[in-house]
């Protein structure tokens, strides 16, 4: 068995080991001890141990493939594969590492729970989908997982569903993203109809024939359904409600599953994407105003984890422009930096609710002296999705910047505005829970349990290391790094631009300051942001109206049409079947189209002793079936005429 | 003659005659048992009788009988599925201490109504075969003598049906009148000699035929009467509905049109596009505004219904292979929702869906099942109703239906929402707690059911080759 096949198997045992986890907690979960959550960390943590291996051997000596012929049917041939390429192994080690950090997270934040072993149960799920996902070769096994990650996402985030806003969260998750979803299920039936195939090699070998609409066309629906997974505009609404759900999922949502899944597809279509400048420029175009809008809605949030989830909209925003602007590593960069470093945030934040039970900052503050782990590793994080220079955030921001500099000025001029509003938020988020005025809750706050201080830690490393695999100071590093990328796929020559990289720094410390004068110094009053923005602020408050708009425009129409329908009022059918069946028929025997005697006369004869009977009928009926009745005469009436005219 | 080609029919009817001799005769303390394991026994041996009889290439009753691959393929089918529906209702008819007898043997009267039109070659064939199909089914939606809303069932089902197969019987009349014969092939080549357009009369036949079958399986704008059925008839007579009747119904009309009619198909697909795209639209959006779980799922039939006439209205070969498949996920999801909505019903006496509250807490294993079951009524992976909707929209894309598609895809997405009403009751929703209990059979069935409702998706090549043999 050569190599190959050991890392070729390897990647199956990787994301089966969280199926069989899944698995096992259903049926034995509640003999486990910890009612399973150890041996699901455990479960999980094996497989970050061998992603870390398959990462090692797929960057030394090349991808891996694998084809096998699923089943036959018919003219149809459906596969089933493995792709592992350095995409692939990448975000295997995210995945994997990230989600067994949650996992151990879990033991101690749920750990009070009824329902423990299927709450790991089902997060073990949603990482084996997120990890089949990632090795899938063709369209339609990722188009399964993708599914299968929807699905658990719901279960998840519905997790507390005896507060009702939370199973509506979970609601509202599950159908926005099928939304997109539309779109994606109808770009791989249009692949499949353009190319014969659900392979991706296949696919992308044929792609260069096919004509620019039909690519544009393609790489549109595919982004819809990217779209919809990764909560960009406009189909972010669900994310923010999603923090109704255990912060623990949030954490593997917002970092590692479903957000990633999105830029992964963006990131894996990439070479489809390339084909149609109109595709880039609309992934460009809603990255930067996902990027702005959620950062501006961040800003006035009081929530903190609702402005952490305004956060991930918007860094999302990033990764979607830069591989937009064909910076097809930056995007992936800037996703792994960002993805630990949400993670950490998270994480922190759930400490911060479970120490002090405070999720409203305007509540919180002073809290930096009662859990020191948490705020210091929660800082680190926010400097890093802030930018600041030398934390990881920064490498991949940077790129992005240098990429979108070159390629269109606006874009730059919103992102690095988008810099300064993100400094602020994050800065006032730190501010708020953890200096300053002494919240009433930060008396009793205490730091939690190793078992969650712990993940904190172990995440804070990589938040504040990882980005320099990137950077220009380790170029044998980066060389090595860049190998995740063909040449084709748009690396960009790394040479510090120092004029570049300074307009984000000015703007992240400018937006540091300013947090800083207002909201530890005090030099402007706490509501100042309220006054100065005056009726935009109320604007920001109610998300853009988003929620309303769809309600509105979508949501009522559809459940009034299906009331309309369903009541199908007694009067209305009354009227349209009489109507139709006077007026019809009598208008077509009267123009003598065909010969209505015979047909005429059983309508009338079946009408005419229905209505005489109807009194009897009534005795036993609703008297419905005398609709029902005339309703079948009707159809049968159109229809006939129908087809004499086509 | 070739009277042994029937064993299996003849089989079903013996026994189902002895079913009702023996409930006649013999008082035992557990008449839903005993007469219940009788039919199957019955049903079973007709399964095994398929090893002894010419399976396929031969006729009987000059010709109206045929055993093809297609016959061989749906009389199993059927003789499977009334086993279930059998296995269901020994648990729950037990209630019904009289008049046992009589309900199985309607019950097997309907399977044997199946049978035969999945035989039928000839027009008279398929119309008797109808009406075995369809008149035991009226006295079995009105069974529960003393709840009035069974019996308003009964008489508004049996008012329509009656209508329906008069429009049935008209219009295979006027084909009679065209072609001088009734038997499908020969109806085929005499149309194919005479080689000319459709004339007005064959069209009004074409739309009467259409409306007759199409009041069988509930395709929009002949579907009125099912929701008010659905709801009405004992649970374990709406599966029956759901499932043995509907199919029943696809199987006429498969026949009848692709064998008798291939010449006109141009036409023939036009109307059944009109059908398929109606019912689809209006089965998923009035589903949304129910709260009854059995008029979710008639309405919920409705729409697969739609998606299944796609399949018709292309009728290319790939089509015609991919909604066997369809048919098959189609029977174990539905009947497993079914019967967690039977088990349900009993243990807290109400179909409503809000019975289903706490249910994923109460019993688990119902809690999963019928949540793999909603998920596949769904089309979602990786579960049968996604392998089926694959097949059926692949080979539609493929036949230029590319518009039926776009439109199945976005109503199997408002789908998602009442399914997932169901799903939300079971696990977002704190229930009384009550305990519901499951009786073996069900339990058994519900395990069958969704144990093929995952294994069609994980290994589809079986079940795509048992579809494959029927069709060529």
């Amino acid at each position: 068995m050569g190599i190959e096949n050991i890392v070729l198997n390897l990647v199956i045992v990787i994301a089966l080991l969280p199926l069989l986890s899944f698995v096992l907690l259903l049926f034995l979960g509640r003999f486990l001890p910890g009612r399973g959550g150890p041996v699901a960390t455990a479960l999980v943590g094996a497989s970050f141990a061998a992603s870390l291996y398959v990462l090692f051997q797929v960057l030394t000596r090349g991808n891996v493939a694998s084809s096998m012929v699923w089943h036959v049917a018919g003219s149809a041939r459906f596969t089933l594969g493995l792709l592992v390429d350095e995409l692939t192994v990448f975000m295997l080690v995210v995945v994997t590492s990230i989600s067994f950090v949650i996992h151990l997270y879990s033991i101690g934040y749920m750990h009070r729970e009824k329902r423990l072993s299927w709450y790991f149960a089902v997060l073990s799920l949603f990482t084996a989908a997120m990890l089949s996902l990632v090795i899938a070769d063709n369209y339609l096994q990722l188009y399964i997982s993708w599914e299968l990650v929807g699905l658990c996402s719901y279960l998840l985030i519905g997790f507390w569903f005896e507060k009702k806003s939370a199973s509506d969260a979970a609601k509202k998750a599950f159908i926005v993203t099928r939304l997109g979803d539309v779109g994606l299920s109808l770009g791989i039936i249009l692949i499949y109809v353009s190319t014969g195939s659900f392979i991706f090699s296949e696919v992308f070998q044929q792609a260069e024939g096919l004509s620019m609409t039909l690519v544009t066309a393609i790489t549109l629906l595919l982004f819809c359904g990217a779209a919809g997974k990764s909560a960009q505009f406009p189909l972010h609404v669900w994310l923010p409600d999603a923090m109704e759900g255990p912060t623990p999922v949030n954490a593997l949502v917002d970092a590692a599953t479903k957000i990633g899944a999105g830029v992964y597809l963006v990131a894996r279509n990439f070479p489809l994407f390339e084909l149609s400048a109109f595709s880039t420029g609309t992934v460009v175009w809603i990255g930067a105003i996902s990027a702005l809008m959620a950062a501006t809605m961040a800003m006035v949030m009081t929530d903190i984890k609702r402005v952490l989830a305004y956060s991930t909209v918007s860094q999302v925003g990033y990764m979607m422009v830069a591989l937009g602007t064909g910076g097809y590593f930056a995007g992936i960069f800037h996703l792994m930096t960002h993805a630990f470093s949400k993670a950490l945030l998270f994480l922190g934040s759930g400490s911060i609710i479970q120490a002090a039970h405070v999720q409203d900052i305007t509540q919180a503050g002073g809290l930096y002296r009662r859990m020191k782990i948490t705020a210091i590793t929660f800082i680190l994080g926010a400097l890093s999705i802030s930018g600041l220079p030398l934390f990881s955030g920064f490498w991949s921001s940077d790129q992005i910047l240098r990429d979108v500099y070159n390629y269109n000025f606006i874009i730059y001029v919103i992102l690095t505005f988008t810099s300064i509003l993100t400094a602020f938020y994050m800065s006032r988020l730190v501010f708020l829970t953890f200096f300053g005025r002494k919240g009433d809750k930060a008396e009793y706050a205490h730091e939690s349990p190793p078992v969650m201080s712990i993940p904190l830690i172990l995440l804070a490393i990589p938040t504040v290391l990882v980005g320099f695999i990137g950077s220009p100071f380790l170029p044998e590093a980066y060389r090595f790094f860049t190998l995740f990328a063909p040449e084709s796929f748009g690396v960009r020559q790394v040479e510090a631009n120092y004029a570049v990289m300074g307009g984000p720094i000015a703007a992240d410390l400018a937006g540091i300051l300013l947090a800083y004068l207002i909201y530890q110094r005090n030099l402007r009053p706490q509501d100042w942001l309220a006054r100065y923005l005056g009726p935009y602020y109320k604007v920001l408050l109610h998300k853009y109206y988003f929620d309303e708009i769809y309600l509105f425009l979508i949501v009522r129409p559809v459940l009034r049409l299906s009331d309309f329908i369903g009541r199908f009022d007694l009067a209305v059918i009354d009227r349209v079947v009489n109507w139709v069946g006077d007026s019809g028929l009598r208008f077509a025997s009267a123009i003598g189209i065909f010969d209505l005697g015979v047909i005429d006369g059983i309508v009338n004869w079946v009408g005419d002793t229905m209505l005489d009977n109807s009194s009897r009928f009534r005795l036993s009926q609703t008297g419905y079936t005398l609709n029902y009745l005339l309703f079948f005469f009707a159809a049968v009436a159109l229809l006939v005429l129908w087809i004499q005219f086509a | 003659m070739n009277l042994n080609l029937l064993l299996p029919e003849i089989i079903v009817f013996s026994f189902s005659l002895m079913v009702l001799f023996v409930s006649l005769f013999w008082n035992n303390r557990k008449p839903s048992l005993t007469l219940g394991l009788m039919s199957i026994a019955g049903l079973l041996l007709a399964i095994g009788a398929f090893v002894v009889i010419p399976r396929v290439g031969a006729t009987a009753f000059g010709g109206m009988f045929v055993a093809d691959g297609f016959s061989l393929f749906f009389r199993v089918l059927f003789l499977n599925l009334a086993a279930m529906i059998v296995l269901l209702a020994i648990d729950f008819m037990r209630e019904f201490q009289r008049h046992l007898g009589e309900f199985y043997f309607l019950l097997l009267i309907v399977a044997l109504g199946a049978m035969l039109m999945s035989s039928a070659n000839d027009l008279i064939m398929i119309f008797l075969a109808l009406e075995l199909l369809s008149l035991p089914s009226y006295i079995l939606v009105g069974f529960a003598k003393r709840d009035p809303r069974s019996n308003e069932a009964a008489l508004k089902y049996f008012l329509l049906g009656v209508l329906a197969s008069a429009m049935l019987l008209y219009g295979m009349s006027l084909i009679f009148g065209l072609t001088g014969s009734t038997g499908l092939v020969d109806i085929a080549s005499k149309f194919e000699a005479s080689g000319g357009s459709a004339g007005p009369a064959l069209l009004v036949a074409i739309i009467m035929i259409i409306a007759g079958f199409g009041f069988k399986i509930a395709a929009v704008p002949f579907h009125f009467w099912s929701p008010d059925t659905y709801e009405g008839a004992p649970t374990s007579v709406t599966v029956l509905l759901a499932t043995l009747s509907m199919i029943g119904g696809f199987v006429g009309l498969y026949r009848l049109f692709f064998i008798a009619l291939p010449d006109y198909l141009d036409i023939w697909t036009k109307v059944i596009f009109i059908l398929a795209f109606l019912s689809m639209t209006m089965g998923s959006l009035i589903a949304m505004s129910q709260d009854n779980l059995k008029r979710l799922l008639a309405y919920s039939g409705i729409a697969h219904g739609g998606y299944i006439l796609i399949a018709f209205s292309v009728a290319t070969f790939d089509s015609q292979w991919s909604v066997l498949v369809y048919f098959l996920a189609y029977i174990f999801m539905t009947v497993g929702a079914f019967a967690v909505a039977m088990v349900v019903e009993r243990a807290r006496g109400s179909s409503e869906i809000s019975a289903l509250g706490g249910l994923g807490y109460s019993n688990p294993f119902l809690g999963v099942t019928m949540t793999i079951f909603m998920m596949s009524l769904v089309g979602l992976p990786p579960f049968a109703g996604f392998i089926g909707k694959l097949y059926v929209f692949k080979s539609a894309v493929e036949g230029g239906a590319l518009f039926l598609v776009l439109v199945a895809i976005v109503t199997s997405v408002i789908s998602l929402y009442f399914y997932l009403k169901v799903v939300r009751q079971i696990y977002f929703v704190k229930g009384d707690g009550e305990a519901v209990p499951t009786p073996n059979l069900s339990f058994a069935v519900i395990a069958l059911c969704a144990i093929y409702t995952i294994l069609i998706c994980l290994y589809p090549v079986f079940f795509t080759r048992i579809a494959l043999a029927a069709i060529s």
